[in-house]
């Protein structure tokens, strides 16, 4: 086995080329590495892309906050930049695994590993990202639904594919986020479900809402009929709760033995939608 | 195999490794650094925390060659000329450490937490530990511990 | 008392926070080879085949080990073993691998390589024709005539699927009839999961085996000499040729290692013997998780009568606790249940109990701290909180209208010894707030309601005389006047050979400062039973007094002829030898010139040491999310009559350590079986221990009424802390919602649930 410390962008998706699907990408590796003492992935080369200069920064760019692949889910969370503009982002990304874990881990390896709940993708999931993908076919662009293909299954082939960067459009005024956890642990678990809410109101009236929830199917599933519901509706307690009731239509969660039966996570999905909700009120009215 | 390239405890060490093996194992089993433990061994308990770069992480999931050119700082490393770390005999003083195997891990995250924020609230010492199991202490006393030693490191010590 | 009561920095703080200490995990041996198991993927099932030959053809494979090629004599892996007392039998159904395995993990062939991957390969390529069996999970299931046999041979041949027992224990009159004389009754049934040690240092063992046949195990056990025992007698060598240490730390017991570590050692020592190398097994996580005792979950209902005042007149009390596939302590702690859990913290003249540890295809449950004390109390205490509402009294006081008095006569064999319980309670109570928070279930509204429980109980200080339990230890001076301890008990975490330092000083009367003890080594000293059952300090310091006195004796008959002082007239304190209280002498000038002389203080002890009782009450805040069913532990107060706290914050250590458990045990941890695949929880990521950032507050309080039998009146204190926290998380959340659960643990989705029922969701 190789492993290749790459030091651009170019080098990595040389290594890739070369490799011909037999390299893969590593970020933070806290999943990856699981995966690979348990003989699930099995690469002849590791391109580790963490010491490339053009994924590890945050900036804003052109009305786009952007956050390169290589930043750790720490760096994310303790970002001024990030923290002034999507504060909810920032507590998404610092809720996942343990201090440790965010130390090494990259919000697009969240992305990338697909499982449906994780809490930095989930946070990031209603804030209309935009993914930038390189290989040796060139760039392309992928919005958040894009970037899952199944049950814990990216489109990201990461044999042949990197992830460059994230670009989120600035917040405008009338605008807030939210993220909301439930957990069994603090640390060192999944969420028994999580959500997240982006909404924009304009005259007290909600223009449009961004509800996204899991794992009640693949990736963060978006709310589209609490969505719907809302829009041109002001957040009244009642108008929140009647959107946490309709979420239930997007949602199909299974039961697991840890996490909460099917039945308890259609039971709690409503509340968690609707504290989301009152948590983007809450900003809203300050 | 390949060479690696690298800074332990203050000494540039180069060396043949097998690319596929973690760093925890390294420091373990080719340099006889035991302190590290290894717990679980997929990063959910936090017994082989390290320092490296200055961030603790859990070494039994970081791969060897990401050491390449870092500077790792393990629990061999925390005391100075046999003089103890403040944490270090915090975590005696307050009872801190009971059967110790978790010990080590515990004190490297506490010392990353100190080492980048010598004055960390209640919280911020709850989230450094968050990810290092103990089973025996209840974690009062390590948060005691951790406390008391930033007091001291704040004196200046 | 110079030492005893001094918080003094624990004597193998260095070595741990150094990274120097040693356990077994890191013990590296000239030609050492590594173990991995084959273990059954199946419940229960017959293996009709079984083909070594490319498992042995494979390069740098050492040895290969199945029962077809090693003892399949039978024993029981856990101490009982050896220390059942007589005329009871132990237990015994288990060989080093099996043919026919009876739940999923169970060992059904071991390899012994060059490296761990290629032992692991090897593992692989064995290949076994298995034929699957029917099994069962669930011990009501278990016992009905009908369900499978898990366990033929040496299940109890009157009671299907029952292990050694059914254990009954009465005292006093028949509750039957006294229920009848009682003003009020009441009857609470409560399901209670398994949950595990979780120690930190999974199960290992390095065993070496010399052609000559001596065998050497460096371990994880938590009681050498047993584990010695159970290794001789298994692997036919005799018992002088087996020498069992421990590296010398080990990483945490909770009761998982009375006994063998799962089986690390006596699979290392198959090896072993087969390939003549040191071999290192190391279970990992997932085996530590799936393969090593658990404690017993399982079902149990108590009925409760009392007269109107108040006065308890009866308890009937019924376990059926899951054992899993074999016995370990199986029988021992469906007795304790009965006699630490339902008995024991109160006066009840009329008691009965009547416990049944059922077989299944399930990982065997075994000892964890607590020992059956934690789900007796479970079920008991909120008997009492019912009682309490029935008859409209405050919990606390019908608690201390019945609680065990130093006159009491119970259910045990030995006096209660010294009786903090109702100081307990009444501290625990003011550290929660309890007069002004308690019983406003009806006031509380909105969302996130908040409420306060309490429990008190007891355990025992010691296993005697329920098992054979005894100490030996050995003292002697060295040279210098500095005082050398040798004792085969291990240092799991405690501070136990810190405590048991100072208890030597101020026995002996020398200074603690260069006192040494030599500990988890059976070549250390003779017999000891190890650390369990609450026992280390309290027996180890009562043996130590005896053979304290015969030091002391040894040293003064020496010295008074020849400072020409009558020894009758000797005093020692901290090194000093004193005559009507002035010095006359050192002892490490008296010690430097005996050994001229060819002489050296030194004596030994073997005692059984008596037992009592430790009595304690814990009050627990909780908040409880009426929306999501989210119970957050706010406080936990643990009030512990500990007699003499010997190391304060030792002490402490463990009440907060026990405590932590068991808040764990009421609202999060849980082993959950599913069916085809076993147990779900394989690692730290599915097991909902608590981590440092959802800790309650945990507020320690030392009572300390001096006991009687204890030296220097020391209590038990190891395992308490854990023993009463379920039961007063469970009370906390009834008084916050005015819903009494009948299943832990809290889990949010158990707690909507029961809220929804309710109709308060």
């Amino acid at each position: 086995m190789e492993y290749v410390n790459a030091s651009s962008v170019q080098q990595v998706l040389d290594t890739l080329a070369q490799a011909d699907g037999g390299a893969v990408v590593l970020a933070g590796g806290t999943d990856l590495m699981v995966d690979f003492k348990a003989g699930k992935v099995q690469p002849q080369v590791w391109v580790d892309v963490t010491r490339v200069p053009e994924l590890c920064g945050i900036t804003v760019e052109d009305g786009k906050l952007v956050i390169g692949a290589a930043v750790t889910l720490t760096t994310i969370a303790r970002s001024p930049l990030v923290r002034q503009y999507f504060p909810s982002l920032a507590q998404g990304c610092g809720t996942v695994g343990s201090l440790q874990i965010r130390n090494s881990a990259t919000l697009v390896g969240n992305v990338v590993s697909a499982q449906p709940a994780g809490d930095g993708a989930m946070s990031l999931a209603p804030l209309a990202p935009t993914f930038t993908v390189l290989s040796a076919q060139g760039a392309r662009q992928l919005s958040m639904g894009e970037m899952y293909a199944g049950f814990a299954r990216s489109t990201i082939d990461h044999s042949r594919e990197l992830v460059t960067k994230i670009s989120i459009p600035l917040p405008q005024p009338g605008e807030a986020a939210s993220f909301v956890r439930l957990e069994l642990r603090k640390s060192l678990s999944l969420p028994m479900l999580n959500c997240a809410a982006m909404v924009h109101v304009e005259d007290g009236l909600v223009t449009w809402a961004r509800i996204t929830m899991a794992p009640v199917g693949v990736g963060p599933v978006r709310a589209q009929a609490a969505e719907a519901f809302l829009a041109g509706k002001p957040l009244t307690d009642e108008n929140m709760a009647q959107a946490g009731q309709l979420a239930l239509e997007n949602a199909n969660p299974r039961s697991n033995p840890l996490r909460g039966s099917r039945e308890y996570r259609l039971d709690t999905l409503p509340v968690i939608i609707r504290r989301a909700l009152e948590a983007c009120r809450d900003q809203l009215a300050h | 195999m390949a060479v690696l390239h690298t800074t332990i405890n203050g000494e540039a060490i180069t060396a043949e490794v097998d690319p596929s093996i973690s760093l925890a194992q390294f420091l373990r089993d080719n340099l006889y650094l035991t302190g590290t433990k290894i717990g679980c061994g997929k990063g959910e308990c936090g017994a082989c925390t390290i320092i490296m770069d200055g961030k603790s992480v859990t070494s039994c999931i970081i791969p060897v060659m990401r050491a390449e050119g870092a500077v790792i700082q393990t629990i061999e490393g925390v005391a100075k000329n046999g003089k103890l770390h403040p944490l270090q005999e915090e975590f005696i003083n307050q009872g801190a450490v009971q059967c110790g195997f978790c010990t080590p891990g515990m004190i490297m995250s506490a010392k990353a937490l100190l080492d980048e924020n010598p004055e960390p609230k209640k919280e911020e010492i709850r989230e450094a530990l968050g990810g290092n199991i103990c089973r025996c202490t209840g974690y009062v006393n390590i948060e005691r511990a951790v406390e008391a030693a930033a007091q001291r490191i704040q004196k200046g010590e | 008392m110079k030492y005893v009561g001094q918080s003094i920095p624990r004597n193998d703080g260095f070595d741990k926070v150094t990274g120097r200490g040693l356990f077994t995990f890191d013990v590296t041996l000239p030609r050492m080879v590594y173990g991995k198991v084959l273990r059954s993927p199946y419940a229960h099932a017959k293996v009709l085949s079984i083909d070594t030959s490319a498992a042995e053809a494979l390069p740098g494979v050492r040895a290969v080990c199945t029962f077809k090629n090693t003892s399949n004599k039978v024993w029981n892996g856990a101490a009982p073993m050896f220390i059942t007392p007589l005329p009871h039998k132990p237990v015994l159904d288990q060989t080093i691998f099996t043919d026919e395995p009876k739940y999923i993990g169970d060992e059904v062939a071991a390899v012994a390589a060059d490296t761990e991957a290629i032992a692991e390969q090897a593992v692989k390529l064995i290949k076994v024709e298995w034929q699957e069996l029917p099994a069962v999970y669930d011990p009501l299931e278990a016992v009905k005539p009908e369900s499978p046999e898990v366990q033929p041979k040496f299940a109890n041949p009157d009671f299907h699927n029952i292990c050694g027992g059914p254990i009954v224990l009465e005292f006093g009159g028949d509750p039957t009839s006294a229920f009848d004389q009682c003003d009020a009754v009441v009857e609470y049934d409560v399901t209670l999961p398994r949950v595990k040690q979780a120690q930190m240092e999974p199960h290992g063992a390095v065993a070496t085996y010399s052609p000559d046949g001596r065998l050497e195990v460096i371990c994880t056990t938590q009681s050498l000499y047993p584990t010695k025992m159970i290794l001789a007698e298994a692997l036919d060598i005799p018992v002088s040729k087996v020498t069992v240490k421990n590296a010398p730390y080990v990483g945490g017991g909770f009761g998982v290692r009375i006994g063998l570590s799962g089986k690390a050692e006596i699979l290392a020592a198959a090896l072993s013997m087969q390939c003549f190398r040191p071999v290192k097994l190391i279970y990992t996580r997932e085996e530590d998780f799936t393969c090593s005792d658990s404690r017993h979950g399982g079902y149990l209902k108590c009925k409760l009568g009392a007269k109107a005042d108040g006065t308890f007149v009866a308890i009937d009390t019924q376990a059926w606790l899951n054992t899993g596939a074999y016995a370990t302590f199986g029988t021992d702690l469906v007795g304790v249940c009965g006699a630490c859990g339902t008995a024991g913290a109160y006066a009840i003249p009329n008691f009965r109990y009547t416990g049944w540890p059922v077989y299944t295809n399930q990982m065997t449950a075994g000892a964890m701290r607590g020992f059956g004390t934690p789900q007796g109390n479970a079920v008991v205490e909120p008997a009492i909180e019912l009682m309490a509402e029935k008859l409209g009294m405050d919990p606390i006081e019908l608690r201390k209208k019945n609680s065990t008095r130093e006159d009491t006569k119970n259910w045990f064999p030995f006096p209660p010894g010294s009786c903090g319980t109702n100081e307990c309670l009444d501290k625990a109570a003011a550290a929660i707030g309890w007069y002004d928070k308690h019983g406003k279930a009806g006031e509380r509204t909105g969302r996130i309601r908040r409420g306060v429980g309490i429990s008190a109980g007891t355990h025992v200080s010691n296993a005697a005389p329920f098992c054979v339990d005894y100490n030996t230890v050995i003292l002697r001076i060295e040279r210098d006047g500095t005082l050398f301890v040798n004792s085969s008990i291990p240092e799991i975490g405690p501070g136990s050979t810190t405590a048991c330092l100072q208890v030597a000083a101020d026995l002996i009367g020398v200074p603690y400062k260069d006192a040494v003890m030599k500990f988890g080594d059976t070549d250390a000293a003779p017999f000891d039973i190890g650390s369990h059952a609450t026992r280390t300090l309290y027996t180890v310091s009562y043996v130590m007094a005896d053979a304290g006195k015969k030091l002391r004796k040894d040293i003064f008959d020496w010295v008074g002829p020849k400072l020409g002082i009558d020894p009758e007239n000797l005093d020692m304190t901290d090194g000093i030898i004193t005559c009507d209280g002035k010095q006359v002498a050192t002892l490490a000038d008296m010690a430097s010139q005996a050994h001229l002389e060819g002489k050296q203080f030194l004596a030994s002890s073997c005692q059984v040491p008596p037992n009592c009782l430790p009595f304690y009450a814990q009050a627990a805040e909780v908040e409880v999310d009426m929306e999501t069913g989210m119970v957050k532990v706010i406080k936990v107060a643990a009030a512990h009559d500990v007699g003499k706290a010997v190391n304060p914050p030792l002490c402490r250590g463990q009440i907060e350590g026990g405590v932590l458990q068991g808040v764990g045990y009421a609202v999060r941890e849980e082993m959950t079986y599913v069916e085809g695949k076993g147990f779900y929880n394989k690692g730290f990521h599915s097991y909902m221990l608590p981590t440092a950032d959802d800790r309650p507050e945990i507020e320690s309080i030392l009572v300390e009424n001096p006991d009687p039998s204890g030296v220097f009146g020391i209590i038990g204190i190891g395992e308490c802390g854990v023993n009463p926290t379920l039961a007063a998380i469970g009370n906390a959340v009834a008084d916050a919602t005015g819903v009494r659960f009948h299943e832990f643990p809290l889990t949010p989705s158990r707690v909507l649930a029961g809220l929804k029922a309710a109709g308060k969701a």
